[in-house]
């Protein structure tokens, strides 16, 4: 679900950046101020995030540094994603990784292993590509009805909303549990640690670890059990 | 024109950081324990996306006691795990928001 299309953040924030505020008579260029950062990103999050900071009057480099690391949480799909397209043609592998927002990673990652390398690049292109321009389209859609919703609708509930669908769906066994609490947690502990998203990831990375501590000790235990049995 | 140049520059790095692992493609190999691992990025991530919005300024507090938008998701949750459809998680967890906060929560 397209969340720019409800979230009067984005807009009205960005009435109080310095470029759109010198243009914030002319909707025509808003649409497209924010049409094109969304081309530019594709990170609905991260330009959220960039606009707060130019918005209580932190340095453009902060504001960089704040998008990296908002976005820093794709090199995980990007990492999970590399084996299925490590065969794929390279216009695919350089170009594709554009598109791999949070949404498509979420519907090509539960994809079976046995998907043909042609099968995969075209689904995963179509989904991207979609995504791309109904995202795109709701954002321009969002500039100018977004303030028009009152913020007692609690649109911005939406967010978390979608991600809790993906989340239960992607939770298929115990050391999925695991990660997603362990994460959930350390994200929450880390919410306010600046720049954004840094908590987020440390939440991602700790999550990951947790399932990965957890298979060792695992492993460990079973060689215990076998060599503590008599021969 | 700063706001463009922060733009442009968080868009060639967020590019970058997606592009990485799949543009090197069979030039890495990942070791086992860390593709394992990689199979539970989605509920890691997933779940560091939605439980800090979820609980808000009160953090843990607010698993202890519950205000409208943790309720609401609980229900939300409940939906998504008996429908596993999308639409109708976002209905019924507005909605109940929506309930909860007309009635005081």
């Amino acid at each position: 679900m397209p969340w720019p299309l409800w979230s009067q953040n984005l807009p009205v924030k960005a009435r109080s950046v310095p470029f759109s505020r010198r243009t914030w008579n002319c909707s025509s260029s808003r649409i497209s101020f924010h049409s094109a950062s969304t081309l530019i990103v594709f990170g609905g999050a991260s330009q959220l995030a960039a606009v707060i900071v130019l918005d209580a009057g932190g340095s453009a480099l902060f504001a960089v540094v704040t998008i990296w690391a908002v976005n820093a949480r794709h090199v995980m799909y990007s990492a999970a994603l590399q084996p299925r397209f490590r065969d794929a043609p390279r216009w695919f592998r350089l170009l594709g990784p554009y598109l791999l927002v949070d949404q498509l990673f979420a519907i090509t990652e539960p994809r079976p292993d046995s998907d043909p390398v042609d099968y995969r690049i075209s689904h995963f292109l179509a989904a991207g590509l979609a995504w791309l321009a109904l995202w795109s389209g709701s954002v321009a859609i969002g500039v100018v009805v977004g303030q028009a919703v009152p913020e007692s609708w609690s649109l911005d509930f939406a967010v978390p909303l979608l991600f809790l669908a993906l989340l239960i769906n992607a939770l298929r066994d115990k050391p999925g549990l695991l990660a997603a609490v362990v994460s959930g947690v350390v994200a929450v502990l880390g919410r306010e640690v600046e720049p954004a998203g840094v908590g987020l990831l440390g939440g991602a990375v700790c999550g990951m670890a947790a399932v990965a501590l957890a298979d060792l000790a695992k492993g460990r235990r079973a060689a215990d059990g076998r060599s503590g049995r008599p021969a | 024109m700063t706001v463009w140049l922060v733009f442009i520059l968080g868009g060639i790095g967020t590019y970058l950081i997606r592009a990485s692992f799949i543009a090197l493609g069979a030039r890495v190999e990942l070791p086992s324990w860390c593709r394992r691992a990689l199979k539970y990025v989605a509920p890691a991530v997933f779940a560091a996306i939605v439980l800090p919005p979820v609980v808000g300024d009160d953090g843990l507090g607010a698993l202890e006691v519950p205000d409208a938008r943790v309720l609401a998701a609980a229900v939300a949750a409940l939906v998504a795990y008996r429908t596993k459809n999308i639409t109708s998680v976002l209905v019924v967890g507005m909605v109940t928001l929506w309930l909860l906060q007309w009635v005081g929560l």
